[in-house]
Parts: C-alpha cells; sequence; structure tokens
C-alpha cells in the first residue's frame, strides 16, 4: 500500500479521481483510500504535515510501501508545471535536513527544497520552496526505510507568476496535466522496494493457531520457517512432532534443534 | 554508473571531486553537510541500496589509520588497516561489508593527503617492518579508475623499504597498476573462490578466468602477488570443488612466484550474520552448517577443521615454497 500526503483536496482531486480512492476516514484527518493507495489530506504548514505523517504511520501494514509527500511548490527558475523529485529538504526555522529518495527520470527534475513557516514572495536561490515537506520528512523518516521515502512536488508559482495567483483551479489543472508522469514515477520507484514477505504462509500459521506466540516469538517463528525452507525446499515444514502441552517456546526449541541437526556432513 | 551523487560541502571544490563528477555528467548532485547524515541513518535496507548504490563523495575526519586484529597479521610486525572507500562495487553474499554498515552507498574518502599524513606518521615512527592493508571496507582496486588510489598511495611506499601495502581485491582493473613501476614492498592479493562460487555467491565481480589472467600480467610486470582463499565456503562435492579449483589456479600461475597464501572458513561476528539473515532471510549459504563458537558465526568445529585441513595441506602439496597463513576467527 502506497501513501501520499497531501496538503489540500485540490492538490489531491485528480489523485483520487485516477486511482478511484474511496474516503474511508473523516477524522482527525481525511483518508482516501484502496487496497494499494491511500491519500491522507493534512492540511497547510509542516506541523499540520507532521500530524498527518504520524497518523498515517499508525498502520503498520502501510510500512512496506512507499510513503510521498505530494502536492505544489514556489521556485525561483523552473516553469510552472515541472515536477521535481526533491533531493534534500531542509526546515527554513531549525536548518535541519533529511534526504528523501530521488529517481532519475528525464521527465522530472531533480532539485533540493526548502519549507518554510509562512507563503514567501523572495523565492530561494537554489531550492523550490513548500509549507510541508520537512514536517513529513520529521515524521516519517524515524519509521520508513529510506529507500520508500518521496517528496514530489509541482512547480505552481514563480517570480513571473507571483504566489497570489496561485488558485485551486490552478493547482487541479496542474496535476490533472502530470498525473502520467506522477504515475510512471511512482512505478519506477516501487521497482527497487523490498518485496519480502513478511507473514507465515497461511497453511502454516494455521498449524500453530492453537498457541501464543509473542511478537518476538512470532518473528523467531518466521524466521525458523525461512531457514528450513531455504535448507529443504521440497519438504513441508514444520515435520516435528507437536504436543499439545507444548508452549509457544518448546515449539521454537524443538525447530531450533531441527535446524542444527540439518547440518552437512564432509 | 552512478545517477545521484551525494558530496559534503567540505569537499566540493577539491580536485579529486572535481575529476569524479566529470566522469559521471548526468548524476544528480546533491550537497551534504556530513556522509553521516545519509551513511549512518537508522531506518536503511542494505539489499534495496544495493540494487542502485548511490555514490557520497566525502572526508575522513579521524580515525583514519587503524590496527588490525593481530590474528589478521602475516609477517609484519605492526599491522593496520586503512579505507579510502566504505563498500564495494561487488554483491557478494558472503560478506560482512552487508552485516556491518547500513547503508550500501559507495562512500569516498577523497582527503588522500590526510590519509598519506597519516601512513607516513606510522611508517616513520618505526624501523621495524609494519604492513596497511586497503581493502577490508572495499575493492582496493574495483573503483580504482575513478580514484585512482593506486597511483595515488603507492608512490608513498617507495622510499620506505619496511613499510608494506596489501591491494586486497577480486578486480581485473590493473591498468593504473601497470602503467607503473613495480615495488617489492607493494602485496597484490587476490581473492580466488571456485567457479561454483563465483557464479552463486560472488555477483558482479570478474571470473575466475579473469582475475587469474590479471595476476598472470601483474606478476610478468614485477609486482608481488598472494592468493587469498578466504573465505573457504562449505558446498556440496566440497573436496572435488576445491580440488580442481586449486589445481585449476596453480595450473594457470604456472611456476610464477607468490608471495603468501592466506586460508579463512566462513564465518562472521554474531551480530553481522543476524542483519545479514534479515536482509537474506531464504539465504542457505548463511544457515547451511553454521553454529554460534564465542560471539562468531563460522562452521560448526568438526567441519571447519577438516575443510581447513584439507586445504591446506592439498595448496602445500601443490606448492611446498610459499607460506600458508590460517586466518583464525577470534572475537
Amino acid at each position: 500500500m502506497n501513501t501520499f500526503i497531501m496538503a489540500l483536496k485540490h492538490e489531491a482531486y485528480h489523485v483520487i479521481k485516477r486511482y478511484r480512492l474511496v474516503l474511508t476516514v473523516h477524522q482527525p484527518f481525511k483518508v482516501y483510500q484502496t487496497q494499494n493507495m491511500r491519500v491522507i489530506l493534512s492540511g497547510v504548514g509542516k506541523s499540520s504535515s507532521y500530524a498527518a505523517t504520524k497518523f498515517a504511520l499508525k498502520d503498520r501494514s502501510t510500512h512496506h510501501g512507499l510513503w510521498v509527500n505530494f502536492g505544489v511548490a514556489g521556485d525561483r527558475a523552473l516553469p510552472i508545471g515541472s515536477l521535481v523529485s526533491v533531493s534534500k529538504v531542509t526546515e527554513d526555522t531549525s536548518a535541519r535536513s533529511w534526504y528523501p529518495s530521488i529517481k532519475q527520470n528525464p521527465h522530472c527534475y531533480v532539485k533540493e527544497l526548502l519549507t518554510c513557516n509562512t507563503p514567501i514572495s523572495q523565492y530561494p536561490l537554489n531550492s523550490a520552496c513548500d509549507m510541508e515537506a520537512a514536517g513529513f520528512m520529521d515524521a516519517v523518516s524515524d519509521a520508513i526505510s529510506s529507500e520508500h521515502i518521496h517528496v514530489l512536488k509541482l512547480v505552481s508559482d514563480n517570480p513571473s507568476s507571483g504566489v497570489g495567483n496561485l488558485t485551486k483551479i490552478l493547482m487541479k489543472q496542474l496535476v490533472a496535466e502530470n498525473i502520467d508522469l506522477v504515475d510512471a514515477y511512482i512505478k519506477l520507484a516501487e521497482q527497487n522496494l523490498s518485496i519480502e514477505p513478511k507473514n507465515l504462509p497461511s497453511n502454516v500459521g494455521k498449524i500453530f493457531q492453537g498457541q501464543h506466540f509473542t511478537v518476538t516469538q512470532t518473528r523467531q517463528l518466521l524466521e525458523l520457517y525461512r531457514s528450513f525452507s531455504a535448507l529443504c525446499p521440497e519438504e513441508t515444514w514444520p515435520n516435528i512432532e507437536l504436543n499439545s502441552r507444548d508452549t509457544a517456546s518448546h515449539i521454537i526449541a524443538k525447530l531450533k534443534l531441527q535446524i542444527t541437526q540439518l547440518s552437512p556432513k564432509l | 554508473m552512478y545517477s545521484i551523487i551525494y558530496v559534503e560541502e567540505s569537499v566540493r571544490d577539491t580536485p579529486q571531486t572535481i575529476q569524479i563528477l566529470k566522469r559521471y555528467q548526468n548524476a544528480a548532485i546533491v550537497d551534504c553537510s556530513h556522509y553521516g547524515e545519509l551513511f549512518n541513518r537508522r531506518k536503511q535496507n542494505f539489499r534495496t541500496q544495493k540494487q542502485e548504490p548511490t555514490l557520497i563523495i566525502a572526508r575522513k575526519e579521524n580515525k583514519r589509520v587503524l590496527p588490525i586484529p593481530g590474528e589478521y597479521a602475516i609477517e609484519a610486525k605492526y599491522n593496520f588497516y586503512f579505507s579510502h572507500m566504505l563498500n564495494c562495487l561487488y554483491d557478494c553474499r558472503y560478506c560482512f561489508l552487508q552485516g556491518m554498515f547500513r547503508s550500501a552507498s559507495h562512500v569516498i574518502f577523497v582527503n588522500y593527503s590526510d590519509f598519506k599524513t597519516d601512513l607516513t606518521s606510522h611508517i616513520e615512527n618505526t624501523e621495524d617492518s609494519i604492513c596497511f592493508y586497503s581493502g577490508y571496507d572495499c575493492d582496493s582496486l574495483a573503483l580504482d579508475p575513478v580514484t585512482n588510489f593506486t597511483r595515488n598511495f603507492i608512490p608513498l611506499f617507495k622510499p620506505y623499504q619496511h613499510a608494506f601495502l596489501e591491494l586486497r581485491t577480486k578486480s581485473t582493473q590493473i591498468r593504473n597498476l601497470l602503467a607503473m613501476e613495480p615495488l617489492p614492498n607493494i602485496i597484490c592479493a587476490f581473492s580466488l573462490s571456485p567457479n561454483e562460487i563465483v557464479d552463486n555467491y560472488e555477483a558482479k565481480t570478474p571470473s575466475l578466468n579473469a582475475r587469474l589472467a590479471a595476476i598472470n600480467r601483474l606478476r610478468d610486470a614485477g609486482w608481488n602477488i598472494a592468493l587469498r582463499f578466504d573465505p573457504i565456503i562449505f558446498v556440496d562435492g566440497f573436496y572435488t570443488v576445491y580440488k580442481q579449483f586449486f589445481h585449476h589456479v596453480y595450473a594457470t600461475l604456472g611456476d610464477r612466484h607468490i608471495h603468501s597464501i592466506t586460508l579463512g572458513s566462513f564465518r562472521l561476528p554474531k551480530i553481522f550474520h543476524k542483519n545479514m539473515k534479515r536482509l537474506y532471510p531464504d539465504e542457505p549459504l548463511l544457515i547451511n552448517g553454521l553454529s554460534l563458537t564465542n560471539g562468531q558465526i563460522s562452521y560448526v568445529a568438526n567441519l571447519e577443521k577438516k575443510m581447513m585441513a584439507w586445504c591446506e595441506n592439498t595448496l602445500k602439496s601443490l606448492d611446498s615454497a610459499t607460506p600458508v597463513y590460517i586466518q583464525q576467527p577470534t572475537v
């Protein structure tokens, strides 16, 4: 499941439409989603973006997908409508920096971004500027593997247009014009993600259904299953005798012993 | 090769950085204040990053030259290692770097003059033999056309007969070496494995025959050659596989003089092994026949002893003149 944190509904409108997302949560943040994708509307500003990202992170089943902060940004040099894959996000007040993943792509600029507290009319020299990305990065960086984190921005204003002329209609229009590029970018970014299974296969899981395994024990069980499958890919697991009095730790000990006994002989 | 290059602000304008960046004109260049911001951050996946590693150009601030554990020493009285790079172009499944580093990014430390100052200070501090190993955290030669490591560091050893430099490599990037005057105190140490191991566990490395050809060219040009059979890995048909391998190596090298041989079985510190198993949970190499002894994961004692003794005897029967050193795992 990919997660998009976006500030405004006008920015998200064509994303919601393109992926046929349905409004599933109203409070504290609006969440639009399907099976593989969700958009969380954070509202404007880095605090809102931080809070919305923290809220979205509570669903741990989504941690293995992409996490994208997508929205509009200003830039001194790039034409309106340019898509930017952000290489570095800096918070203006604290000067803290984060490094989202980048996908080099001929239809996408790579640029740094400055997150400001308020809309600005003096555009930074070498970076684009927005009001949310630093909040998103601050919240997401400790929880999600760095290769999954992206910040994508569409240039909506520059010195010749000015931020004052940015309207809801223009936001919608810019996203509509670039939605195919965004989709292509996401597909490219997804290619590198780890697709390791995180759970036991359901037929194996059923065998242990009557037992209570702690989180750590469940992880150990998965690891033992993988070790056994790697060494004996043709055999069914577990092929040890289990009886009703075995506790979870007994079962794990038996399975560990079994792996040890598979040692090769010269 | 690199589409994204991070550059520490402190080395942005050094000639070394400029030279490297010239080679990658299509790469996105991103400034960073310290390489650790990227390389050491907590949430990263080495395996995912290894598919498309980024490059970080940085300065190594301190701890540039470090002592090596005693059991890894060969002949010299004092032994140190230094790393002008972190991580490797190759993707060997057994490599401990996967378990040691959080990031698969390649880091090049371009402040060579600081390294050279430190090396010189160590060398001039003693009249006893002193050896420096350069291929612990990276392959010494794999990126030599980019880093010019050999051209920069080898001349430093010319005036010091008591100081040795070991270049540990699987690479065939020997053009710089062939263009230089060979020095008797430089040891080109090649890691070699049977084809079965190269094909299955040493992704992106040159083939065994390509490495042997590089060895012959260097030896014929007058460079010292050492052979590193480390790690020795348990495979089906172990005796046949390794017997054919050792015979093939010696048949190809002919009667060329070898400086030294080291032998070491597959072993890892427990924590590195744990990290690697998390990255590759389905990899039999990281499970098969291994056990934990004194904080180190290695083959169960009997298996390891038999493998090593057999390899040592076989090598000595093929080559009684070259000293064989066993690399014992200790914690």
